[in-house]
């Protein structure tokens, strides 16, 4: 029998060593636990959720913009997009706030291809301009569209608590495990797509779109497959936005500066890596979450100014995000043994590295 | 000799700028076409035209029989007709064996069958030793060993060679030749473009000599290369084009 058969799924899988699956495996039961430890501290409940929504965005960013290549400036479109889906379901057809959302990922996929088979046409800065224009032209017609509300937006139904009815008033617990669930349902699909063809051929696509197409690759169709996934699972968070916020309306939704957030959680944790959205949704939103509450009053906007300042430094010094700096000063910091009488660093370079 | 791929009567225009002109001819299954000429004589974009980057404003391209008008380049990589490119272009953040990997997934699904593939076909290039080393280091002539390895893990009928000896140090040109010339007795087909002229007639079974978009001359290399056209289009005269 081959090793690869015998081997768990899990490490099969995700080609992770057992001794990693423990350490994940951990990880898994603090943050399943962290509400439990937090009782009474709604604040920090709600910076969690908002955490893992944000890196749950990011990740989905990441499918196009870091694997595919493809930098949008206006994901917050399929954000406010799976929101107004999901609400006008629950308040005109009466439909479950579940169910709900699973249309809000058809409707926003569906809008991602339409708009990726135009936008696809332009390269580099160009579809960055057409992604930012289109989200702008939504967030003009959703404020004057009456049928969705206009400016004054949409409210849902104050319905009994429960899973049911995707509503949680007084204990707002559940809405952390929905988010952390999201979040783990889509990290574990990228590290799937990473190792897969697609995740290949998007990678690919990113590093030369004119030599994947030679080889007999259809960039705009795996393109498109990017952008669907990456839309749909955006169309999902906003389903939840609404059903946490239990109100829809265009600023809160759709407003250019929740594009900026997705795109920036994902570039300042690591482009184009797994543990990046994490990393940078971690960091960006606890900044902006605490500036917000030591600085309000004069002092708002502050996190904005942080903002800028955290992306001059990571612009500077590491442009691969966060994880490329900790990378650079890991390799620092493992210097040549002693012993080695080759003085051969024991870091692993890329030219060892294997893949 | 039973031709696989047949060009009629290409041209193309940039503009007011004539880059192909009634272009016509045909290579046999299994044969070396080298195709030489000086800088701006057309020869790239030949092969832009038959690879479906570049569309023909006349003529038509077959490969064996089936005509590759309106199909896209992908889809005509798919049906077996790769190239390589003047300037290589690999996939700058990945490693030599997972470059050549991705070319072997256009034939299969399966990870593991594609990275052996991939090893295979760079094993046969000469760059067994360098599957896990970023492409972004390699120097010009491991480049071009390596887009030929891509082009080769994609299983190809015909194999569009764009200048594969630029770049390489002199000492491996004989390999580079010996190479090529294993491609073909695997019974592939090989247009090459080449400006080493001495390589290139010492493996080609025929060549065509182009020069401002014209076919000039078009036969075995000891008579194309005797051919007085081709001369005065490399080093000029006062009669112009042929």
């Amino acid at each position: 029998m081959s090793n690869a058969t015998t081997r768990p799924a899990m490490v099969r899988l995700f080609g992770a060593e057992p001794k990693r699956l423990l350490l994940w495996g951990a990880v898994a039961a603090v943050l399943a636990f962290l509400p439990q430890l937090l009782a009474g501290r709604p604040f920090e409940l709600r910076l969690l959720t908002i955490i893992c929504l944000y890196a749950t965005m990011g990740q989905a960013w990441n499918i196009l913009g870091g694997y595919a290549g493809q930098i949008s400036i206006g994901h917050g479109l399929f954000f406010g997009l799976g929101a107004y889906t999901s609400t006008i379901a629950v308040l005109s057809l009466d439909l479950n706030p579940w169910l709900g959302g699973l249309l809000a990922i058809f409707v926003t996929a569906g809008a991602g291809v339409l708009i990726g088979l135009t936008c696809f046409r332009l390269r580099s800065h160009y579809f960055v301009i057409a992604t930012l224009v289109v989200a702008e032209s939504a967030f003009l017609i959703f404020s004057q569209w009456s049928f969705v509300g206009g400016a004054i937006g949409l409210e849902l139904p104050i319905r009994p608590s429960g899973w049911v009815n995707f509503e949680f008033h007084r204990n707002k617990i559940p809405y952390y495990y929905i988010a952390l669930m999201m979040l783990l349902c889509v990290t574990l699909f990228v590290v799937w797509m990473e190792r897969s063809k697609i995740g290949h051929v998007l990678k690919a696509i990113r590093d030369d779109e004119d030599a994947a197409r030679s080889l007999g690759f259809s960039p705009l169709r795996y393109k498109l497959i990017a952008m669907a996934v990456s839309a749909g699972v955006l169309g999902f968070c906003g389903t939840f936005y609404a059903q946490y916020v239990l109100l829809v309306d265009p600023p809160s939704v759709l407003a250019g500066s929740i594009s900026i957030i997705i795109a920036l959680v994902t570039i300042f944790g690591g482009i184009g890596t797994v543990a990046g959205p994490i990393i940078g949704s971690v960091a960006l939103i606890s900044l902006s979450e605490y500036s917000r509450i030591y600085f309000s009053g004069s002092g708002r906007n502050v996190d904005l100014l942080i903002y800028g300042a955290l992306i001059m430094i990571i612009a500077a010094y590491g442009p691969g995000g966060i994880i490329s700096i900790v990378e650079k000063l890991r390799r620092r910091t493992e210097r040549p043994s002693i012993d080695d009488p080759s003085g051969t660093p024991r870091v692993q370079t890329p030219a060892t590295k294997a893949t | 000799m039973e031709h696989l791929l047949q060009v009629s009567g290409v041209s193309v225009m940039f503009g007011g700028l004539t880059a192909l002109n009634n272009v016509s001819f045909s290579v046999g299954r299994n044969e070396i076409l080298g195709i030489v000429g000086p800088n701006g004589a057309g020869k790239s974009t030949l092969f832009g035209v038959i690879c479906g980057d570049i569309v023909a404003k006349a003529g038509e391209v077959h490969l064996n029989g089936q005509p590759l008008a309106g199909r896209l380049s992908h889809e005509i990589a798919r049906l077996g007709l790769v190239r390589t490119f003047q300037t290589p272009r690999p996939f700058a953040s990945m490693t030599f064996l997972e470059n050549v990997t991705i070319a072997a997934l256009t034939r299969s699904n399966d990870m593991k069958t594609a990275r052996g593939r991939g090893e295979a076909a760079l094993a046969r290039v000469g760059l067994g030793d360098c599957f896990d080393r970023p492409s972004s280091g390699a120097s010009t002539g491991q480049r071009k060993r390596l887009d030929i390895a891509r082009a080769l893990a994609t299983a190809p009928k015909v194999l569009l060679l764009d200048e594969p000896l630029g770049g390489v140090d002199p000492g491996s040109i004989a390999e580079v030749i010996d190479l090529l010339r294993q491609i073909r007795s695997d019974g592939m087909t090989l247009m090459v473009i080449e400006h080493n002229l001495e390589a290139l007639t010492g493996i080609a079974d025929r060549l065509i000599a182009m020069t401002l978009g014209h076919k000039i001359a078009d036969g075995v290399p000891a008579q194309v290369m005797s051919d007085d056209k081709l001369v005065r289009a490399y080093l000029g005269d006062d009669d112009g084009v042929a």
